[in-house]
């Protein structure tokens, strides 16, 4: 009888064990940043996701989704990086060099997201959140890598000459050249 | 019968030992790939530009914040899970549930576009400026810094999008409960005043608008 209650609890341990839901995560800070960026430059785009999901040889049918996506990217300029000697006065002129106008963020806001189409074969399940979520990570990464077709970084030299130019006139400068530096835009550190 | 069994057992090494020398000088996939399912790989659409539009903000506070948000719903009705609530010690167990753990990013700054001619004052070296309070200029959720840490049951991109809509709510209820704003108003005051340093101003008073 005592063996039999044994079993009984070592198997109601289990079960007890084997239900019990994972633990949720919780929420953490993770740092804040003290920057000053100027942001001169917000382009929207489109995109279509397009995938397949018909590359595994043990998977009968396969599985087709379009997703349409809308990201807003945002380009300027970092003001901190300027530096005294990269501003040149003389009376009324004013030259200044500026940084290489770099991306500042792209967002892709969940109500801008939308499944446009499906389609599921017989012996497959649809795709997932968490799949769902690396398709459109791989469409945010071919936004990022693309920023250079949109001329975003070309719009920003503009927008950024334009505003500067405004705000120096209000302060009084009459001759104003503004240049920019020619670093490469694709060594600057966006997360 | 002895002797087959052991030509049999030599012949099985010596395939085992081929098919790991194989796989080791990667000339033939290992097991666990044979059977791991191939990646889904998007195809390279093209990208539409929709609006280009001229702003004017001095991001000044970036916050990176991490949020848990969760969903339950009852399982569908005659579902394996259903079922198994009949006889489970864990009601839990029945819901179909979806826990995201989502990264945001917070951008706070300045919307300088709202400062006019009346607001900069300027005489001689000395210039005096009121700029307006910093806002939360964006909350960004981007699929990439979600993570899908528990899915149980399907989950509708409506439903997804809603609860990433409810994390950057809380995203954004957090940041200003730290006080990001007041945080982004010293920092926009002080890129300003060293910029306006800079262009050769002597006395510079820079405040934030009331």
């Amino acid at each position: 009888m005592g063996k039999i209650r044994h079993y009984a609890y070592s198997v109601l341990l289990v079960l007890l064990i084997s239900c019990a839901g994972r633990e949720e995560p919780a929420d953490r800070v993770l740092y804040i940043r003290e920057m000053g960026d100027l942001a001169t430059t917000e382009y929207t785009v489109t995109k279509i996701v397009k995938a397949n999901d018909n590359k595994t040889w043990y998977k009968p049918g396969d599985r087709k989704i379009l997703i349409s996506v809308e990201a807003v990217l945002k380009s300027g300029i970092d003001l901190t990086s300027v530096k005294k000697e990269d501003i040149k006065i003389d009376g009324k002129n004013i030259s200044l060099r500026l940084p290489p106008p770099k991306l500042i963020s792209i967002n892709i806001p969940p109500e801008k997201i939308k499944v446009e189409f499906e389609e599921i074969g017989i012996f497959r399940t649809g795709f997932d959140n968490a799949e769902r979520d690396a398709l459109l990570a791989q469409a945010e990464q071919q936004i990022r890598n693309s920023i250079n077709e949109i001329g975003i970084l070309r719009t920003t030299e503009n927008n950024t000459r334009q505003f500067l130019t405004r705000f120096l006139q209000q302060s009084g400068f009459e001759q104003i050249s503004i240049s920019f530096d020619k670093d490469s835009p694709a060594k600057q550190n966006l997360r | 019968m002895i002797k087959n069994i052991r030509q049999l057992l030599v012949g099985l090494v010596i395939l085992a030992g081929g098919y790991f020398l194989a796989v080791s000088f990667n000339l033939l996939p290992s097991f666990s790939k044979i059977f791991s399912a191939a990646p889904v790989i998007i195809d390279d659409t093209p990208i539409l530009i929709k609006e280009v539009r001229q702003i004017s903000e001095m991001v000044s506070i970036t916050s990176f914040d991490e949020v848990v948000v969760s969903s339950h719903k009852p399982a569908p009705a005659g579902s394996a899970r259903q079922l198994i609530e009949l006889v489970s010690p864990a009601p839990l167990y029945s819901l179909d549930r979806l826990v995201l753990v989502i990264k945001g990013k917070i951008m706070v700054g300045t919307d300088l576009a709202q400062l006019s001619n009346r607001q900069v004052y300027i005489q001689g070296d000395s210039v005096s400026m009121q700029i307006p309070p910093a806002r939360i200029l964006d909350i960004i959720v981007n699929p990439s810094d979600t993570e899908t840490f528990i899915e149980k049951g399907d989950w509708s991109p409506a439903e997804v999008n809603e609860l990433k809509m409810n994390a950057r709510e809380k995203l954004r209820a957090r940041a200003i409960e730290k006080g990001l704003l007041k945080k982004a108003d010293e920092q926009s005051l002080l890129v300003i005043s060293n910029f306006l340093r800079m262009l050769g101003y002597k006395k510079i008073r820079v405040v934030t608008a009331p």
